[in-house]
């Protein structure tokens, strides 16, 4: 089994679900520990972001996650049917100021551009579609690991 | 992802193993505002066994020090690996936090 689908219709234990079918898909593809967490850390960042943002309209949503193992790369396909969202719109968060003046708000995003190899985001009619590519070589983000 | 917690002295040191991420790090900042609760506390979090951090944890980390800051107390955290070293890079973290290499080090610091 090379893919697995995530559906999630409420914001408790999502995140853990993706993960662990994320985690069954890697045990059984030999999947290197750094792509691994890499994508991890990115679907935490990707459905955290949905699931505070766009579930909070009072109305019923649905999120489907599409994790596949390919020959190079782990990719996800994260749809959701909330409000139009871009989270590559966010703004680049301040990395250099100081304690006092330090936000958390953008280090999400800015995870999933630096961690992943490739990063889309498109609105097709009524769904949000973000895709998630990480190469499974060690070292595989454009911007290179310390 | 699991804790551990123990006394040495007056430091509060706390282990943290696993995953450090949107479902794990609310339980880490609830330990560390009850360790961080009066003033002049010193608290360590060891991370050798952490796996990752995603900005859910690097948030709790954050009030955690700007807590410590605001109430003369000390929050040294050590035993970074290099994975956790490199999001701790990216996020701009290194210098922001007082980290050391090894638990006794950071014992020493806190204290």
């Amino acid at each position: 089994m090379r893919r697995a689908v995530v559906s999630i219709t409420r914001a408790e234990g999502a995140v853990e679900e993706v993960q662990a079918s994320l985690d069954g898909l890697a045990a059984h593809h030999a999947v290197p520990p750094d792509a691994l967490c890499d994508m991890q850390i990115a679907l935490d960042e990707a459905l955290t972001n949905i699931l505070t943002h766009g579930f909070d309209d009072g109305e019923p949503h649905r999120i489907e996650v599409t994790l596949a193992i390919e020959p190079t790369t782990i990719r996800a396909e994260i749809e959701d049917d909330c409000a139009a969202f871009d989270p590559l719109s966010a703004a680049a968060p301040d990395l250099t100021a100081s304690l006092k003046d330090r936000r958390v708000g953008g280090l999400g995003v800015h995870f999933m551009r630096r961690l992943m190899s490739e990063v889309s985001y498109s609105r097709i009619g009524p769904r949000n579609r973000l895709v998630l590519r990480r190469a499974l070589e060690t070292g595989g983000t454009e911007d290179g690991n310390a | 992802m699991e804790m551990h917690e123990e006394q040495v002295g007056a430091v509060t040191a706390l282990a943290v193993k696993g995953r450090l991420d949107s479902t794990t790090a609310p339980l880490l900042g609830a330990r560390l505002e009850s360790a961080m609760a009066r003033p002049g506390a010193s608290v360590v979090v060891d991370f050798v066994n952490l796996e990752y951090v995603s900005s859910a944890g690097f948030r709790v980390l954050l009030i955690a020090s700007k807590r410590a800051d605001e109430s003369a107390s000390r929050l040294v955290l050590s035993g970074l690996s290099a994975k956790v070293r490199h999001l701790f890079d990216l996020g701009g973290f290194l210098d922001l936090f007082s980290i050391t290499a090894s638990r006794e080090e950071a014992l020493k610091a806190a204290s």
